[in-house]
């Protein structure tokens, strides 16, 4: 990192020289070269006589020359290397070796409303390694973040090219709130998405952890805050930046389901299971070998290509410096017609047009498309979801008419004159039937006319006065604008198969809506934001004090509209006023309210003896959000470090370079989406009441007089933020000599007053409210080792490695909240749904009760499978004396899952499920493994997690035969179709799966402890090797720093848990943790890349 | 140096100014809410206001298609009909409903808790009204003033189902909400409590016109005020006996007002009364009408908010078990008395002839024997049909007699028809003068005239006497609608729709002698061997018949302390198993006075730890 005080200590330096006398007496000229251990020069050091003004900064090759005694000594320095002192001792000519400075001590570190030195800090502030993170070539602040500091989580929602990741720090605080954190660019809270910065803009990152870190953000920072400083322009020369990454994305892994003709034989076995005879007639034995099998996973995937490019240029003089960039990124993803596209482009510029004002201004403009990778497949399943491809009944045949024994028309997905295939498209004969009602997937996906554009526009100015003294002021001022616009365009469509030697037209709109359909939104979203800070800063030998004090004004607004029609004349038509059915038309659209906010802030540093150091901060929120009884909130915090190494008594302690105690507590608040629902209002719900004449008439001869009316909505006024508290304790070791660095911290976060839908009495009127009740707790310990060594002149390594444990518990709620996963996330994720198995005993699988984790799973737990009709008799017989119709179902029968009664009385229903685990890891970690040797650098990055359950409604989806979410009959993997009980194949005492059926009359599907998976796992997911290209060869040609890499992203993830999907199943709800109901595949992306500086 | 010091003191104030300027500054932090509608708008003006009404007159009917639930019957049938009704064996119940046969309710009953939980959405609505109206600047005076009055009745009448079926139960007040009232203890005394109602009742009664505002029945007017205040004086008698004279004396004079008006009437029939062309009669002061309106047959839109029919036919006919009338109430019924005809119809019974009515005549209906003759409808499903026994048998047994009150003006079946218009009357004329009979048998003694004269006017109007001359007219206003009804299912070719040329049960043409009230319910004392005196035996056994399947039967027969007479004379206890040929009902546990109290519902003692329960429970 810059060490900005240091090169600006130099720059005076420099100036002051240029005023001496030249040619004082007893003075020579000293030459020499600062080189790195590589032997590389380095440029831009400092080299200053020891007790003089004099000093010197080395040029382009490392050389220096200053004037000085042959007695004299130099002090060179420069940032991020250890500084040297060394004598003349009457030499002209010296090459010095700088070592570089693992301990990072002196870096400055941005925290909130301003910057302190590493070794200063007493909370919990996790700095990210941009050269490790930007080796992984992310293309968003959530790749960014991936693994890079412990306790903070990153999942990633799937593999699609504009996935989202979910981002946890320190666990979940909340139920109905944002878990997200609060991003902090370059000084302006940009909300808790910043997807639209380019990682490569990206300088700097700075986690701010714990509540003493996070309070000075009051009410938006409860779930902590990541801190980015985005590059910008320095003085020297002007650098061109240019890089360019590209990739091919393919299919990791593929699901190993059954393939040909042992599908149609399970459907025959599932339906002598039910004692039924086949419906679907292709599936008979006498069309084995004649049908034509698809592997969807094969068919709906492709090689995808991604590729980045960026561009930028920097510089500066004296008085003003530049930045600009512009970068792209193309991502054709995995799955057939999907694609994402960004333009990012930025620029800033600073000026100091006096040496104590500077000002200046950044500008930031993203503009984003995506692609069909969001799309819905019927009911709640997902185009594009790997889990989806592999159990889609994998033939698309059917015999004409369904008459038993007769024609059969092998369908083919795409015709040899381009047209599409189709499926039978009857969708009442989907019990065992084809794949869904479209009848062709792949179609359906090559179809998809929808678009989603994004643009994101993002201005700030700044002004930064020094008016000596200690005191500065900065105020900044921003504004951002987001656009969105999204539409969709169906219809139209054509499918034919080939039968009797023809091509048939299989008329798809008798069947379904075929009309084009058009529906276009469009909503925008602006922020309005103005901070003022002022700091004092003070110091002597003993003391340091800072005290800083700021207020803030922001204010949020919006609006929306939509329109969409059906029946246009042309297929290009995409004007709803073009429709021929006017009663199609529907348009609606609004303001959204504003969202305001005003607050205070103060912090207090002070530093004694560079041991003691003790931070305070207080915000105080105001927030339109609230009723205006409870507008305001407080959030204090404190924190102290004591830097145990710089004590006397440490002084002889060999080989501890640093000693740091940690102590902090804070509050801070969350608003979650608050908006408005401490407002009274009145219900939109239609209320009707009949009044009639004297002596009226009732029915359809009727005369009376139907009217509206309003109803009250229950609102507590009394409705505030929930409240995070955090206790946070930490060690900052330096040991060998600073190569290895640890620091450890232990954390409790209580969240109170929860925002939570609480049931009323009923005397209110009111079944519930939304009001402050409950409690949660996340408590973990938190580590963070690196190691750098350099072994020899050519050879260095470096290992980091980060871990966290995490216990998250409800502590007080009231009643339980049970959920269920019924749609898909809404947050833009392609993360599907439980669909329609809510409806059988899937339903409120999620639950928050007190004592356990947020989002628990809850179900039933298998008792092993029945063998035998007595033994279910047995139970059914007791279950009647109890006044039951039967112990599970009165159709359960040997081969099904024989669930626990739990509360003993007889019978299994609702009442004997339990918390079957949560999907909260017990263990995050990361590695980083480095080495360099000469020019070529290598570079692996793993991460993964240990004591993590999954609820996986995929493993009961490629288990059992249960008719899917979109009528298919699901195919299997092969391995449970080994461990299916079957009487039939012999497979009964050994089996772990119930037998097959369709109509699952035991409700084997549902969710119960069979489908708590294990889901540990360690992802390889970078392992890349660059090569530098040597500076004497580019240096003639005007480069001034070349690197190439190759890379593999995502190669390898060890888990059990890989014959289901990936395990990495995040959602954006803190509600379904460790849900996996299918996504889209991760891709695995071989990468080269070059980078080059001019 | 003078430039930075001047640029020092110019920010810094700046800053300092923009803090103070934003700091309190509550305006910059009132947001305009664009998509909800404020709770002021409610008040802007007269039309809104009475909007805010309607929102608690939405309460008087089941929760409706609004919230989704579109056969609920969690109001204005379930829990009325449970606590209102079943408690007298009068009606009973099979399936889920049974335990209502034998006093097994209890705290955890949903029927208990849903109209607990639906009278105070009422009454809280009704607050919530009542607080904005109060503050109201754009309201006009005469309508703020009507209002009010309608309010007020409003949350009485709410408070009067809870008081009346609960004991003591919480007052929530103008102004008590969530926010400010988190938890809410049961009024501390039955004087505190009925106080509380009867305050609101006056002030109705001064508020309100006899005429609806706007000529909308349906709005609550001084009418249903006084018949409620009365009722409610009736019960702070009951409740509090040191003041029972003065309190009879008030509730005598709300009800002599009614009659006094002239505003109200009997219906010439009492079979006419639950017929579709007859909502808000002369009779009607307080009921609560089910109606479709233009969207019979339409699932997507119902508005009649509950399948009324589907709880009350016949379980072979679709229904599902919850009201059948006892034979007990069925043979109590003298000669002629045409009340038992219009009220219900039996199931074909094979030895019906071996009984007879309480004076001798043979049970088997002229018109309602395995029939309903409004809507056309044969009882049970054909050979061997369960309608055939004495004791219907759906996995518990239940008289084979089911109300033509609510199984009427549609027949419940699933194919295209599933609608209910139907009219629930919460107070009638009729209520009233055995009220006002009650009260002055109690302040003058058993032998007041003008009580024993409402009695005999009750019953004269039973026997078919007010229709003598008027059957034209009758037959005019109230056939066109059974016809329509059938006309309907015939187009929907439906079996057994013939057209009817008459009224179903025909109008007396001819005055037919009835027995003197107090000479007849003197001989029933000593036949049935009552406790009571005779006026109380009179009042109350007129009531089992004029008011069966009404909500007040359970609570009148209560207040006026005649309950365990009735329990113990009319279903004596019996032990028998098998209930096919025989009609008595089996009852085999003891009246137990408590019981009379409803538990208070589970969910409000778990979620107000304020709240606690009754004795007995």
């Amino acid at each position: 990192m810059w060490n900005l005080k240091e090169t600006t200590k130099a720059i005076c330096i420099l100036f002051l020289l240029c005023l001496f006398p030249m040619g004082m007496l007893a003075q020579s000229i000293v030459k020499g070269t600062v080189n790195d251990e590589t032997g590389e020069p380095i440029i831009g050091a400092t080299v200053k006589v020891q007790g003089t003004q004099k000093g010197s900064i080395t040029d382009f090759n490392g050389v220096f020359s200053v004037e000085a005694t042959p007695n004299a000594t130099l002090e060179i320095s420069y940032v991020g290397y250890v500084t040297e002192k060394i004598k003349v001792s009457g030499r002209s000519n010296m090459v010095i070796v700088l070592k570089e400075d693992n301990t990072t001590l002196n870096d400055i570190v941005v925290i909130g409303y301003g910057t302190m030195k590493k070794s200063d800090i007493s909370g919990s502030v996790a700095t990210v390694d941009r050269e490790a993170m930007m080796k992984r070539a992310p293309v968003n602040i959530g790749q960014a973040l991936q693994g890079a500091a412990a306790g903070v989580i990153v999942t990633q929602q799937d593999g699609s090219p504009d996935a989202n990741s979910a981002i946890r720090i320190r666990g979940i605080g909340t139920i109905n709130g944002s878990a997200d954190p609060l991003y902090v660019v370059d000084g302006v809270q940009v909300g808790t998405n910043a997807n639209f910065i380019n990682p490569a803009d990206i300088e700097s990152i700075e986690i701010l952890k714990d509540a003493s870190a996070t309070a000075i953000y009051g009410s938006a920072g409860a779930n902590g805050v990541v801190m980015i400083t985005t590059k910008h322009g320095s003085k020297g020369r002007v650098q061109i930046q240019a890089t360019a990454d590209f990739g091919i994305q393919t299919l990791p892994y593929t699901l190993n389901t059954l393939s040909g003709d042992t599908f149609a034989a399970t459907i025959r076995e599932a339906k002598a299971n039910q004692g039924e005879g086949l419906y679907n007639n292709v599936w008979a034995k006498d069309y084995d070998g004649k049908r034509k099998y698809y592997d969807w996973q094969k068919e709906m995937t492709r090689a995808g290509i991604k590729q980045q490019y960026g561009v930028s240029a920097s510089g500066g003089t004296e008085k003003a410096q530049f930045n600009f960039s512009l970068g792209y990124l193309n991502n054709n993803g995995l799955v057939v017609n999907t694609n994402y596209n960004r333009l990012t482009a930025r620029a800033n510029v600073k000026v100091q047009p006096t040496k104590y004002l500077e000002f200046g201004g950044d500008m930031n403009f993203v503009h984003s498309e995506s692609h069909g990778s969001n799309a819905a497949f019927t009911n709640n399943g997902n185009l594009s979801s790997l889990r989806d491809f592999a159990y889609m009944t994998p033939t698309l045949d059917y015999l004409v008419d369904n008459v038993a024994g007769g024609q059969l028309v092998n369908v083919n997905l795409v015709n040899p004159d381009g047209t599409y295939g189709s499926g039978y498209l009857n969708t009442s004969d989907g019990w065992e039937g084809n794949t869904n009602s479209t009848a062709n997937p792949y179609a359906s996906q090559m179809e998809l006319r929808d678009k989603n554009r994004n643009n994101r526009m993002f201005a700030s100015a700044f002004i930064d006065i020094n008016f000596g003294y200690g005191f500065n002021l900065h105020s900044i001022g921003s504004y951002s604008v987001n656009t969105y616009e999204g539409s969709s365009f169906a219809g139209g469509v054509s499918r034919y198969n080939l039968i009797n030697g023809q091509y048939v037209d299989m008329n798809y709109s008798n069947y379904l809506d075929n009309r084009y359909d058009f529906n276009v939104s469009q909503s925008h979203s602006n922020n309005l934001a103005i901070e003022t800070y002022l700091t004092w800063k003070w110091n002597n030998d003993i003391h340091d004090i800072t005290l800083m004090a700021g207020n803030s004004v922001s204010k949020t607004f919006g609006s929306w509209v939509s329109a969409g029609a059906k029946d246009f004349p042309s297929a290009d038509n995409r004007l709803v006023s073009l429709t021929t059915d006017l009663d199609s038309k529907s348009g609606d659209g609004g303001y959204n309210a504003d969202s305001r906010m005003i607050s205070y802030y103060g912090r207090a540093v002070y530093n004694l003896l560079q041991r003691y150091i003790l931070t305070a901060t207080v915000r105080r929120d105001g927030s339109s959000n609230f009723g205006p009884g409870n507008r305001w909130g407080t959030f204090p915090s404190a924190a102290l470090a004591w830097r145990i190494s710089e004590e006397p008594f440490m002084k002889n302690v060999n080989g501890i370079s640093n000693l740091k105690l940690r102590l902090g507590w804070g509050q801070t608040g969350n608003a979650g989406n608050m908006a408005g629902k401490s407002v009274a209002a009145l219900s939109t719900q239609s209320i009707n009441y009949n009044f009639y004449p004297a002596s009226g008439i009732m029915g359809v001869w009727g005369n009376m007089n139907r009217v509206t009316g309003f109803k009250s909505l229950l609102v507590d006024t009394n409705l505030k933020w929930e409240t995070n508290e955090q206790l946070n304790i930490g060690l900052d070791f330096g040991l060998l000599g600073g190569d290895l660095n640890i620091a450890l911290d232990y954390f409790i976060r209580t969240t109170k007053d929860l925002l939570l839908d609480q049931q009323t009495r009923p005397s209110t009127g009111f079944s519930s409210v939304y009001t402050n009740y409950g409690e949660i707790e996340n408590k973990g310990i938190e580590f963070n080792i690196t190691y750098n060594k350099r072994l020899s002149k050519d050879w260095s390594i470096n290992v980091a490695l980060n871990g966290s444990t995490l216990k998250n518990k409800v502590k007080k709620m009231g009643d339980p909240l049970y959920s269920t996963n019924e749609s898909s996330t809404g947050d833009g994720s392609n993360v599907g749904a439980v669909g329609s198995a809510a409806g059988f005993y899937w339903g409120g699988h999620s639950i928050c009760i007190e004592g356990e984790a947020v989002g628990s799973f809850y179900g039933y737990r298998v008792d092993g499978i029945f063998q035998s009709q007595s033994e279910i008799d047995a139970l059914n017989a007791k279950a009647v004396e109890n006044g039951y119709e039967a112990y599970q179902t009165v159709s359960t029968a040997p081969g099904d899952f024989k669930y626990k009664d739990l509360n003993g009385d007889g019978v299994v229903n609702a009442n004997d499920r339990e918390i079957l685990g949560n999907g909260i890891p017990k263990f995050n970690y990361g590695i980083t493994l480095g080495a360099n040797y000469k020019n070529w650098d290598f570079n692996m990055y793993m991460y993964g997690v240990l004591g993590q359950k999954i609820l996986s409604y995929s493993a009961m989806r490629l288990s059992t035969m249960f008719m899917s979410d979109d009528q298919t009959v699901p195919n299997i993997l092969k391995d449970s179709y080994d461990q299916v009980w079957s009487s039939e194949r012999g497979n009964t005492t050994n089996a772990t799966l119930p037998r097959l059926m369709i109509v699952d009359t035991n409700y084997n599907m549902r969710c119960s402890d069979a489908w708590v998976k294990n889901g540990d796992f360690l992802r390889i997911s970078n392992l890349q090797v660059g090569y530098t290209i040597p500076r004497h060869v580019l240096t003639p040609i005007g480069i001034q720093n070349a690197r190439a890499y190759v890379a593999v992203q995502n190669l390898l993830t060890i888990s059990g848990y890989n014959k289901y999907g990936d395990p990495e199943c995040g959602q954006g709800s803190v509600l379904y943790s460790g849900l996996d109901t299918g996504r889209y595949p991760m891709p695995r992306t071989y990468m080269v890349g070059l980078n080059v500086t001019f | 140096m003078n430039t930075r010091y001047f640029v020092f003191g110019a920010t810094l104030c700046s800053m300092i100014g923009m803090g103070l300027t934003s700091c309190n500054n509550d305006d910059f932090l009132n947001v305009t809410q664009y998509n909800v509608v404020s709770s002021t708008a409610m008040f802007e003006n007269d039309e809104n206001a009475k909007m805010g009404m309607n929102g608690v007159y939405d309460m008087m009917v089941p929760d409706g298609d609004e919230d989704g639930a579109t056969v609920t019957g969690d109001w204005g049938f379930k829990p009325q009909l449970f606590t209102g009704c079943h408690p007298t064996m009068d009606t009973q119940a099979t399936g889920w409903d049974k335990d209502w046969n034998v006093q097994n309710w209890n705290a955890n009953s949903g029927e208990l808790l849903n109209g607990w939980k639906h009278a105070y959405i009422g009454i809280s609505r009704a607050n919530d009204f009542l607080a904005g109206l109060e503050n109201s600047e754009n309201v006009s005076a005469s309508v703020k003033q009507t209002l009010t009055g309608e309010a007020r009745a409003a949350r009485a009448f709410f408070y009067h189902w809870l008081a009346t079926t609960f004991g003591r139960v919480p007052m929530l007040a103008t102004g008590e909400t969530y926010s400010n009232t988190p938890y809410k203890e049961r009024a501390q005394t039955y004087a505190e409590m009925w106080d509380f109602i009867i305050e609101d009742l006056e002030n109705a009664v001064s508020l309100l016109d006899w005429t609806p505002m706007d000529n909308q029945y349906g709005r609550c007017t001084k009418g249903m005020a006084l018949a409620y205040l009365g009722d409610a004086y009736m019960w702070k008698a009951y409740r509090c006996p040191e003041q029972k004279p003065e309190c009879i004396q008030k509730a005598s004079s709300a009800f002599k007002q009614i009659i006094d008006s002239g505003v109200y009437e009997l219906n010439k029939s009492f079979t006419t009364l639950w017929d579709a062309a007859g909502v808000w009669d002369k009779e009607a002061i307080w009921e609560e009408v089910l109606d479709e309106g233009s969207n019979w047959g339409n699932w997507s839109n119902f508005t009649s908010r509950m399948w009324l029919v589907y709880y009350a036919a016949c379980p072979e006919n679709n229904g599902w078990g919850s009201l059948y009338l006892s034979w007990e109430w069925y043979t109590s019924f003298e000669k002629g008395d045409k009340r038992r005809d219009a009220s219900a119809c039996t199931g074909a019974v094979h030895n019906i002839d071996d009984y007879t009515t309480i004076d001798g005549q043979p049970l088997k209906s002229d018109y309602c024997y395995g029939y309903n003759p409004y809507n056309q409808v044969v009882l049970g499903n054909g050979e061997n049909s369960k309608t055939y026994n004495f004791h219907f048998y759906n996995g518990e047994y239940a008289p084979s007699i089911w109300s033509m009150k609510f199984w009427r003006c549609d027949r419940g079946s699933w194919v295209g028809d599933n609608w209910t218009p139907a009219q629930i009357y919460w107070k009638r004329l009729a209520n009233i003068y055995l009220d006002y009979a009650e009260c002055l048998f109690i302040l003058n003694g058993g032998d007041d005239a003008t009580a024993w004269g409402l009695i005999n006017k009750l019953r004269e109007r039973a026997f078919g006497n007010l229709e003598v001359g008027h059957a034209d007219e009758l037959t005019a206003k109230y056939l066109p609608q059974i016809q329509n009804l059938i006309q309907w299912y015939a187009d929907k070719g439906q079996a057994n729709t013939d057209i009817p040329e008459k009224y179903p049960i025909p109008f007396n043409t001819e005055t037919v002698t009835v027995r003197d009230a107090k000479e007849f319910y003197t001989w029933l004392k000593s036949e049935k061997g009552f406790d009571s005196e005779v006026w109380k035996i009179a009042v109350n056994e007129e009531r089992r018949k004029e008011l069966n399947c009404e909500w007040s039967l359970r609570p009148d027969m209560q207040r006026s302390g005649y309950m365990e007479d009735h329990i113990n004379h009319n279903y004596p206890k019996r032990n028998n198993a098998n209930l096919t040929d025989i009609p008595w009902s089996n009852r085999d546990v003891d009246y137990n006075e408590q019981k009379m109290d409803m538990p208070i519902p589970q969910d409000e003692l778990d979620k107000n730890p304020l709240c606690d329960q009754n004795p007995g429970y």
